[in-house]
C-alpha cells in the first residue's frame, strides 16, 4: 500500500513536467487547428540551447527562462515561416499533421547534427529531499511543480479574465466570428504560438532537468504521453490537458508501482483508450468542432 | 476562418515539402555520422558497418567505425587487398529491426563491390543476419544475443562474448566482489533482457540471492516508484544494462531515495564509453561514478604486438578523438575482424565473399606449422611467402567454434583518472564455464 501511495506522490511530479508540454500543445492546437507534432523539436531545442547558458555559469532559474525564451521565439517562427505559407496555400488540417512530422524530423537531425548523437546534463543544485509519508519529494521536484501549477494557473487567469484570453477563446471557438466582431485574429495566432513556444521550452527544460542526462532524441521520447495528455483532457482545452497529465502521470506510476514495471506506458495508455471509449472527445471536450486551419 | 480548396499545385507543394524534409532530414543524418568519419568510396572494396547510429544505441555505430577506419587504415597503407583499397561504409539501423531491413537491403543493392560487413548489433541481428547470410557476406557481430551461440548461418561470426556469457561474467563478478543480495536492473529490449536468464542461473550457482529482478520501460521521465522497490529489497549492488539515458535517470533516482548515497552498480558498458560515462556521471556525479561503476565487459587489450600497431594507427585517424576508443572492446573487435576480412581474402587469392568465407577460419584458427601475425602487412608477407597463418589480434586470440563463436574472458573495470579504462579484476572464460555448469 505505502508503494502506490509513493507511486501517487512520483505521479504528481510525472504529471507535472507532462502539462506543460500537453498545455501549450493543445492551446496552440484549440487555436489554430494545427497539430505540431513539431513541438518536439521546439523541445528539444530549447533544451540544448539552455545547457550552453547553464554550462556558462547561469542559473537553473535563468536557464528555464532561456529555455522559454527560446521556445516562444522558436514557435513563432515555426508558424511565421514554415507552416503559414503551407496554411496560406490552402493546405487541410492532415496535411500540416505530415508535414509538422517532417519539420520535427528535419530539427532532429539538425540538433544531432549539431550536438552528436552524446548525453549532456544541466548543473542543477543538489537539494533536499522532503518525505510526507510514503512520498519522498526533492526540492527540484517541487519547484517542478510549483513551475506548472503557477504557468498553468497564470494561462488559465489569462483565458478567462483579460481581454486577451477572451479573443483566443473567442478565436478558438470561432475564428471568422472572431474576426467579424472585431478581434485581430492574425495577432491572437502569433501571441497564442509564442505562449505555447514558452510552454514548450519550459517543458524542454523540465525534462532536461529530471531525465538528469538527456540526447537530442529525449524530447521526442515525451511526445506520445504529451500528446495523449492533451487527446485525454479534451484537444484545444488547456485546463483538460492537465487533468490529463495528472490521470497519465499518476496511473502510469501507480501501474509500475502494483504490476510489472515495463507495463508502465501499456497501463497508461489502456487507460486512455477505455476513457476514449467513454468519453471520444476527451474529458472536456470542445464545443465546437472545426475542420480547417485557421489563418 | 478562411477556407481555401485544395487543387494540385498545393497537393504538390505539399508532397514536394514533405519528401524535401524527409531527404534533408536523411541528409543530415549522414552529416551527424559522418562526422565521425563515415564513408565508403566508389572502387574500393566495401565493408558495411551496420550498426544504429541514430536513435537510444547511437553509441554502438562510431565505436565500431573506429576500429573499422583503424584497420582499413592500416590495410591500405600495406598496399589493400589484392590491389585494391577498402573503405567502411555507415549502414544505419536506428537499432530498430523496421529501419535495419530496409537499409541493409538498400546496401546490398546498390553496393555491388560490398565484401563484407561488422555489426549487426543485438537490436536489429535477428532480422538481419538472415539476410546477410542469404546474400553470402560475411558479418562479424556485435550482437551477444544466444541464439547465435549455436548458430548455423554460414557467413556469421563473433569474436565478442556472446550476452549469455555476459550475464555468467557478472554473477561470477558478484561472488569475486562478495555480494550476496543482488538486484537485477534492466530495460525491456532484446539486447537489454539476452543477459538476464544467464545471470539468474549464475547467482543460483553462487547462493546468491536476486532480491528484486525489474525490467524496466526506457527513457521516462522517472522511475522513482521502481527504486522505492529496488531499495525496500535492501541489495548490496544493482546488476543493470539500458540505455544510458534511462540508466541516468534509475540512478539519479536512487541517489535521491536513498539519502544522496548511490549503490555500487555494475553494467556491460566500458567505464570510459564517453557517452555512457557522459550519462551516469552527469546524472549522479563524477566522484560517485568512478567509486560505484563496475563494468564487466569482453576482454579488451591494453597492450601486445598487435595493440601497439592498433593504439599507433587509431591515434592517426582523422576522427573525433580517437583516444576515447582505445581500449573499447567494440572497436578493438571490428579492428580485427576486418583484418581478418582482409588476410582470408588474401588467402583465397579473391575479394569474392562466397569464395573467401571458407578463409576466415583458416586465417585464425591455430594450426601446426602456422606463422602467428599480428598484423595485416605481416600476414601479407608471410601469405606471398607461401605460409599458412594465425592472426592473434589486438583483440586476443581468435579461436572460432563449428558455430564461428569465438569467446575471450571478460574485464572488470572502472573509470579512472583522464576518464580512462583501470582493470580491477578479470573473469575468465573458466570462472563463466564453472558458472554455468550449475545453471
Amino acid at each position: 500500500m505505502n508503494i502506490a501511495i509513493a507511486a501517487l506522490g512520483f505521479g504528481i511530479v510525472t504529471a507535472a513536467i507532462l502539462s506543460l508540454g500537453a498545455v501549450g500543445f493543445t492551446l496552440q492546437y484549440g487555436v489554430t487547428n494545427v497539430l505540431n507534432l513539431a513541438i518536439a523539436g521546439v523541445m528539444s531545442g530549447a533544451e540544448y540551447v539552455s545547457l550552453e547558458i547553464n554550462r556558462h555559469g547561469a542559473n537553473i532559474w535563468l536557464t528555464i527562462a532561456v529555455g522559454a525564451v527560446f521556445g516562444a521565439v522558436a514557435s513563432y517562427a515555426l508558424n511565421r515561416f514554415i507552416y503559414m505559407p503551407f496554411i496560406r496555400r490552402g493546405v487541410r488540417a492532415f496535411a500540416m499533421v505530415i508535414i509538422s512530422l517532417a519539420v520535427w524530423t528535419i530539427i532532429q537531425y539538425v540538433v544531432l547534427a549539431i550536438v552528436g548523437p552524446g548525453y549532456s546534463s544541466l548543473r542543477v543544485p543538489v537539494t533536499h529531499t522532503y518525505s510526507l509519508g510514503a512520498i519522498r519529494i526533492t526540492g527540484t521536484q517541487i519547484s517542478v511543480v510549483l513551475i506548472a501549477i503557477v504557468a498553468l494557473l497564470a494561462l488559465e487567469a489569462t483565458l478567462r479574465f483579460t481581454l486577451f484570453g477572451k479573443a483566443i477563446r473567442a478565436t478558438a471557438t470561432n475564428a471568422p466570428l472572431a474576426r467579424a466582431s472585431g478581434v485581430n485574429v492574425g495577432r491572437v495566432i502569433d501571441l497564442t504560438w509564442l505562449i505555447s513556444g514558452v510552454f514548450s521550452g519550459i517543458a524542454g527544460v523540465v525534462i532536461a532537468i529530471t531525465v538528469s542526462s538527456f540526447s537530442y532524441s529525449t524530447a521526442g521520447d515525451f511526445l506520445v504521453p504529451l500528446i495523449a495528455a492533451a487527446i485525454l483532457g479534451g484537444v484545444g482545452r488547456p485546463l483538460g490537458a492537465m487533468v490529463g497529465a495528472l490521470i497519465v502521470g499518476v496511473v502510469s506510476e501507480v501501474g509500475a508501482a502494483l504490476t510489472n514495471p515495463s507495463y508502465k506506458n501499456v497501463i497508461a495508455f489502456a487507460m486512455l483508450g477505455i476513457v476514449l471509449v467513454v468519453r471520444p472527445s476527451g474529458l472536456f471536450p470542445e464545443r465546437v468542432q472545426r475542420k480547417d486551419v485557421v489563418l | 476562418m478562411k477556407r481555401i480548396i485544395c487543387g494540385s499545385r498545393p497537393r504538390l507543394l505539399v508532397a514536394g515539402g514533405v519528401i524535401s524534409a524527409l531527404l534533408i532530414g536523411q541528409g543530415l543524418s549522414n552529416i551527424g555520422v559522418s562526422a565521425s568519419g563515415a564513408s565508403g568510396s566508389s572502387g574500393s572494396l566495401v565493408i558495411a558497418n551496420i550498426q544504429p547510429f541514430s536513435g537510444p544505441d547511437a553509441a554502438f555505430g562510431p565505436e565500431q567505425q573506429a576500429g573499422c577506419l583503424t584497420a582499413i587504415g592500416k590495410i591500405n597503407g600495406a598496399g589493400g587487398v589484392l590491389g585494391k583499397k577498402l573503405s567502411c561504409q555507415v549502414v544505419d539501423t536506428k537499432g530498430d529491426p523496421v529501419d535495419a531491413i530496409p537499409a541493409v537491403d538498400k546496401a546490398i543493392a546498390t553496393t555491388s563491390n560490398l565484401v563484407g560487413a561488422i555489426g549487426p548489433s543485438s537490436d536489429e541481428a535477428s532480422a538481419v543476419v538472415p539476410i546477410l547470410n542469404t546474400d553470402r557476406i560475411p558479418m562479424f557481430a556485435n550482437t551477444g544475443q544466444k541464439e547465435f551461440d549455436k548458430s548455423s548461418y554460414k557467413y556469421f561470426y563473433r569474436i565478442l562474448a556472446a550476452d549469455d556469457s555476459g550475464g555468467y561474467a557478472f554473477a561470477v563478478w558478484c561472488k569475486q566482489a562478495g555480494y550476496t543480495r543482488v538486484a537485477a536492473v534492466f530495460g525491456n529490449t532484446v539486447s537489454s533482457q539476452a543477459n538476464v536468464p544467464t545471470l539468474i542461473a549464475g547467482l543460483k550457482h553462487y547462493h546468491i540471492r536476486l532480491v528484486v529482478n525489474q525490467s524496466i520501460a526506457q527513457d521516462q521521465s522517472s522511475y522513482q516508484t521502481e527504486v522505492t522497490q529496488l531499495l525496500a529489497a535492501k541489495p548490496q549492488v544493482i546488476v543493470s544494462e539500458a540505455d544510458p539515458q534511462s540508466e541516468a535517470t534509475y540512478l539519479a533516482n536512487v541517489k535521491q531515495l536513498n539519502n544522496g548515497t548511490v549503490l555500487p552498480f555494475v553494467g556491460p558498458i566500458p567505464a570510459s564509453q564517453p557517452d555512457w560515462t557522459a550519462a551516469i556521471s552527469g546524472a549522479i556525479g563524477s566522484a560517485d561514478y568512478a567509486a560505484k561503476y563496475r563494468s564487466v565487459h569482453p576482454y579488451s587489450a591494453t597492450s601486445g604486438a598487435a595493440f601497439s600497431v592498433y593504439q599507433a594507427t587509431l591515434l592517426k585517424q582523422s576522427i573525433p578523438k580517437p583516444k576515447q576508443w582505445l581500449n573499447d572492446p567494440y572497436a578493438q573487435a571490428p579492428y580485427d575482424a576486418v583484418t581478418i576480412m582482409a588476410l582470408a581474402m588474401l588467402d583465397a587469392h579473391s575479394t569474392k565473399p562466397s569464395i573467401y568465407n571458407a578463409d576466415i577460419v583458416k586465417v585464425t584458427n591455430p594450426g601446426s606449422g602456422k606463422v602467428v601475425v599480428h598484423t595485416f602487412a605481416q600476414g601479407k608477407s608471410a601469405l606471398a611467402a607461401g605460409h599458412q597463418i594465425q592472426y592473434s589480434g589486438v583483440f586476443a586470440d581468435v579461436v572460432f567454434n563449428k558455430y564461428h563463436n569465438s569467446t575471450s574472458g571478460f574485464a572488470v573495470t572502472k573509470v579512472g583518472p583522464n576518464k580512462t579504462e583501470v582493470s580491477v579484476g578479470f573473469v575468465s572464460s573458466a570462472n563463466i564455464a564453472s558458472a554455468s555448469s550449475g545453471g
